[in-house]
């Protein structure tokens, strides 16, 4: 089963400035990109959002809950 | 034959050596009423792109029939795995060739504020890098020009470190950039591998062959492939490279510090002629 | 970050347009009448070749920001003069005088600079004006030739364009500029 795995963007504004996650993952499940972009305009910090892609590679260790500062990451396994 | 040598390629060349591939023009007349068109953020998005898809990993009939619209929409950005030879002869022809951040890495691994030793490994082609400013978000961390002889000392650089050379077309079979590429972070050899979206990264026109009088064993090819086509014999004590696997990258062939691996034609193996 | 205009500047192109209106300029040619088509070569050699002065003399006033960048990259790597300010000076003629929104470039590397015309608004004047037979004799090459040629010897290029395909044999003209 794919698990689940939920970014709550309210306690996670600015992920590219923390990419924790990102970086610590084993297996690079998580892409971050902007939501918006303009011209001639660098998109801001908070108009990024990170998710969970690769989710079928997830072997849930969990390294990405735990690095988390504000807790903003929940890993739930199928219907379970 | 490579499906896109047959239909891009010049005379039966390779399509990435066909000067017509890399053409477009500098300016053109402005349309008022165009100007506020929206951005598409395909590529900037990259993986969100594929998440649909990769949701329905574990429904093989669902996935199937997803993936079809994935294929269809890689037409029109395709890829494929080029040896260094090659790439030298393609910043011969490409003009204007910048150095810029690899795409892929900073949406995956989020390594663009990384600072000065980020590896900014990507070069973007063509007369679009002129006007990168319009779109700063997507030439993030900025351009860098390249004269023919420095792009093909960055391209070296990264390869003999390990980075597989692939190409990249915005609207096939435009060529827009040369990747310096590594699993997981890119994105086209993961999708390809993982996910089985082939037209995003066919395989080279070359594939490795281990010459087993030169192998002495010592399994450094080993780390560095990237597309889990060699291992360690454990009884001939030989490199084992499954050439069906093989994206002849070209990567192992530096790697090794006999020189015991080399590259060689795709086309003339019949066995591997189709195989891309 | 500053918004840039990367487009030709408009009032250039629009003045270019109105100098070398290629009807008006066809009328002037007395095709029908006969013995004049070495003097409508020789007209058509002076349009090409005062489209390409006019063309370089007013693109080197208004510069867009393609033009600095592209400057800035050519300075920096010391490459990309050929084949890039010959184009340049190209796309500002023809998108001048032709219909299309932009010139089908066919190769750009640093060796070839090539292009193709699907349509074309001289030959099509020629056409109305003097019919198909006189327009297939292609007289108006030689303002295409002209206007090529004095843009590469403006830039010290010594190098010959060739016509690889022809409005009169394959409904499309390509031409051709190869460095030795």
């Amino acid at each position: 089963m794919i698990p689940q795995i939920e970014i709550d963007k309210n306690k996670c504004p600015t992920p590219y400035e923390c990419k924790k996650c990102l970086q610590i993952c084993p297996q690079a499940i998580f892409a971050v990109a902007p939501t918006k972009v303009e011209r001639f305009k660098e998109t801001a910090p908070e108009d990024y959002e990170v998710q969970a892609v690769f989710k079928d590679k997830c072997v849930l260790c969990m390294d990405c809950v735990k690095v988390c500062p504000t807790g903003a990451i929940k890993i739930k396994v199928g219907g379970r | 034959m490579c499906e896109l040598c047959e239909k891009y390629g010049d005379n039966g060349g390779r399509w990435y050596l066909n000067p017509e591939n890399y053409a477009r023009p500098l300016y053109k007349k402005v349309e008022k009423e165009k100007e506020k068109e929206p951005m598409i953020l395909t590529e900037l998005q990259g993986p969100f792109y594929y998440k649909p898809l990769i949701e329905l990993k574990d429904n093989p009939e669902a996935f199937e029939k997803m993936r079809e619209g994935y294929l269809k929409f890689h037409e029109t950005m395709s890829g494929q795995v080029v040896s260094l030879e090659d790439a030298e002869k393609m910043v011969e022809i490409a003009h204007p060739i910048a150095r810029i951040d690899c795409i892929c890495r900073r949406i995956t691994r989020a390594t663009l504020e990384d600072g000065e030793q980020r590896p900014r490994s990507c070069l973007g082609l063509g007369v679009g890098m002129f006007r990168w400013e319009e779109w700063p978000e997507r030439y993030k961390g900025g351009v860098e020009f390249l004269s023919t002889e420095e792009a093909k000392e960055h391209i070296e650089h990264w390869h003999k470190r390990g980075m597989v050379i692939t190409i990249m077309t915005f609207g096939t079979p435009y060529i827009g950039g040369i990747c310096l590429c590594d699993y997981p972070d890119c994105l086209a050899i993961r999708m390809r591998l993982d996910y089985g979206i082939k037209p995003f990264l066919l395989k080279g026109h070359q594939v490795a062959k281990v010459n087993y009088e030169e192998c002495t064993g010592c399994g450094t090819c080993v780390q560095r492939c990237q597309f889990g086509a060699i291992k360690m014999e454990v009884t001939t004590k030989k490199s084992n490279i499954d050439m069906t696997r093989c994206f002849g990258c070209g990567v192992c062939t530096y790697a090794c510090p006999q020189d015991a691996i080399s590259l060689i034609d795709r086309e003339k193996l019949p066995g591997l002629k189709e195989e891309w | 970050m500053e918004k840039y205009n990367f487009g030709l500047d408009e009032e250039m192109v629009k003045a270019l347009s109105e100098e070398f209106a290629p009807l008006n300029f066809v009328k002037t040619l007395k095709l029908s009448q006969p013995h004049s088509i070495e003097d409508a070569r020789a007209s058509l050699e002076e349009y090409g070749r005062e489209l390409a002065r006019r063309s370089i003399e007013k693109g080197e006033k208004k510069i867009d920001r393609v033009y600095r960048v592209m400057k800035k990259a050519m300075e920096k790597t010391g490459e990309m003069k050929f084949p890039f300010i010959p184009q340049r000076y190209l796309e500002i003629a023809y998108l001048s005088i032709q219909p299309f929104r932009r010139l089908r470039i066919v190769a750009n590397s640093s060796r070839i600079l090539s292009y193709r015309l699907n349509e074309c608004s001289l030959y099509k004047a020629i056409e109305e004006q003097y019919g198909k037979k006189a327009a297939n004799k292609m007289v108006c090459k030689s303002a295409c030739f002209a206007l090529i040629e004095e843009i590469l010897s403006h830039f010290d290029f010594d190098i010959k364009p060739s016509l690889e395909a022809s409005m009169a044999d394959d409904g499309k003209c390509q031409f051709k500029i190869e460095r030795k």
